[in-house]
Order: C-alpha cells, then sequence, then structure tokens
C-alpha cells in the first residue's frame, strides 16, 4: 500500500503524457494505415511476372522486419534484466516478445497465403521457412515459460535468458536464403539486399510501409507494457492482501 | 509466373493481418481497462478494512 500512496504528482503527470503520447501513437498510426493502403492498391505498378500478389510484399516484408525489432527489444531488455533486476526492464522484455510473436505469426500467415498462389503448396520445408518457423516456436516458448514458472522471479530470469539466446536464430533467418538453397525470394532490404533489388517506386513504399507499421509495432508495444504495469499493481495489491 | 487470378489470396493476407492486429489492440485496451477497475475495487477495500 505504501507504494500505492507514495505516488507523488511527478508520477501521475508522467503517466497522463504516457498515456497522451500512446494516443498520439495510435492516431498517427491509423493515418499512416490509411495513405499506406492507397499506396499499396492504387499508386503501386502491378508486377509483371507476379501481378496483383505480389501487393502483399508490402505488408509482409514489414511486419517480417518488425518482429526481428520486436526480438531484438527482447533481447536488449533481458540483458538489462539480468544486469539491473529492474521491473521496467522485465515488462518492456515481455512486452516487445508478446508483440514479436504477433508480427512473425503474421509474417508467417501471409507468407503462406503468397506461397499457394505463387508456389503452388501452402508450405513447404524451405530454408527461410523453417528457420522463421522456429523462430516463432522460441518466443512462444519464452511466453510459456513466463507462464509456467513455479515462481515469477524464475519466471523472468528464465525467459530474459531464453529472449537473449533466441535472438541468434534472427540473423540465421536473414541469411537463410543464402546459406541453403531456398526458393524464398533473396533479401530486398538489409545489409545483404542489391543496390537495384527494387524498383524506385516500389521502394518507397515499401519504406512508408515500414513506417506504417512501425507506428502499429510502437502502438502495441506501449500498450503492452501499460497493460503489464497495471498487472503488476494489482498482483502487488492482492499480495499485500494475504500476507498483511 | 502465376495465374493472373490471385486476388482473394491478396484481400485475404491484408483482411488476416488487419483483423489480428486490430484484436489484439482491442483485446489489450479492454483487459487493462477491467484490470483497472479491479485495482480501483481492491485498493478501496484495502483502505476501508484487531
Amino acid at each position: 500500500m505504501a507504494a500505492i500512496a507514495g505516488r507523488g504528482p511527478t508520477d501521475s503527470t508522467l503517466r497522463v503524457v504516457i498515456r497522451d503520447f500512446r494516443l498520439w501513437v495510435l492516431f498517427a498510426t491509423a493515418a499512416l494505415t490509411i495513405v499506406d493502403v492507397y499506396l499499396i492498391f492504387v499508386v503501386a505498378p502491378t508486377d509483371q511476372v507476379l501481378g496483383h500478389i505480389q501487393r502483399i510484399f508490402y505488408i509482409h516484408v514489414p511486419i517480417s522486419i518488425l518482429s526481428f525489432l520486436g526480438f531484438l527489444v527482447c533481447a536488449v531488455a533481458g540483458v538489462g534484466y539480468l544486469i539491473r533486476r529492474g521491473e521496467i526492464w522485465d515488462r518492456v522484455a515481455h512486452a516487445a516478445a508478446e508483440v514479436g510473436v504477433v508480427f512473425v505469426t503474421l509474417a508467417l500467415v501471409t507468407g503462406v497465403i503468397w506461397a499457394r498462389p505463387v508456389w503452388g503448396v501452402w508450405w513447404t520445408w524451405e530454408p527461410r521457412l523453417t528457420t522463421t518457423l522456429i523462430l516463432w516456436l522460441i518466443y512462444v516458448a519464452y511466453l510459456m515459460i513466463r507462464h509456467y514458472a513455479p515462481t515469477p522471479q524464475q519466471g523472468r530470469a528464465w525467459s530474459a535468458v531464453v529472449g537473449i539466446i533466441g535472438f541468434v536464430d534472427v540473423p540465421i533467418v536473414y541469411y537463410s536464403v543464402q546459406w541453403w538453397r531456398s526458393i524464398h525470394p533473396v533479401q530486398v532490404i538489409g545489409p545483404e539486399a542489391a543496390d537495384d533489388a527494387l524498383e524506385p517506386i516500389m521502394a518507397r513504399i515499401l519504406i512508408f510501409s515500414l513506417v506504417a507499421m512501425l507506428a502499429l509495432f510502437a502502438y502495441l508495444l506501449l500498450e503492452r507494457v501499460a497493460l503489464r504495469g497495471t498487472e503488476d499493481a494489482v498482483s502487488v495489491i492482492r499480495r499485500q492482501g494475504t500476507y498483511d | 509466373t502465376v495465374p493472373p487470378n490471385n486476388l482473394p489470396f491478396l484481400f485475404a493476407a491484408f483482411a488476416v493481418a488487419w483483423a489480428v492486429f486490430f484484436i489484439y489492440a482491442a483485446y489489450m485496451s479492454w483487459r487493462r481497462q477491467s484490470i483497472q477497475r479491479d485495482l480501483r475495487e481492491l485498493q478501496s477495500t484495502v483502505e476501508l478494512d484487531e
């Protein structure tokens, strides 16, 4: 109770600022998304070989990249938690892992929907798809460890270790199309992408889609961190009700 | 090269992606408000109540 009674005006002001910032991010996400849909369906040229199905590219690639970002944030926050044992590090790591799992799930789903008309199959055990599925399994395991660990402290520490080690799979996913024989297209963005991998108009729309998705990612991450904070506040009061 | 009639796949991919994002965001918002209600009740219980 002392922790709650001790909250000063600075803390409540900070919470209002964060809540307002979250709303602004939500409005920005909505506006960017509307423009993005217009760019993807009207402005973007139709691919000569694939036809209209290629437009999935403008959400499939940003979603995949942002799942990597989620797992990077999770790994960095996990290191922060193991060093500092601060509650905020754990909240950010947990939120980033959960949002990352949502994004990587959608990367797999949009990829599967794209694969059916292009490859003729929903799924094939080729390197990019397989390593991405392994990435999904690693971070689902991360969330399960948090939930089923004997104590919350053990759950936080164990999941931080899994989040750090699991991130090793991210560069493996990125480079898988070069390291092994793959039917997945090669990189169009990042250090291994060729300069002329995309037509300029397609590259510009891809970057805009990435910015729109980044705003959505930021909103979901902020919302999840806020939810974790509320969950923690309730569990503190429940514990005090039990032991006082 | 793929057959041109693949628009259902295109719209399905966009619909699934945006539906999942919307449901996830709405669920988090609803759950946070629900927990905040619990929090207020718990706080009032502790304050009201050897």
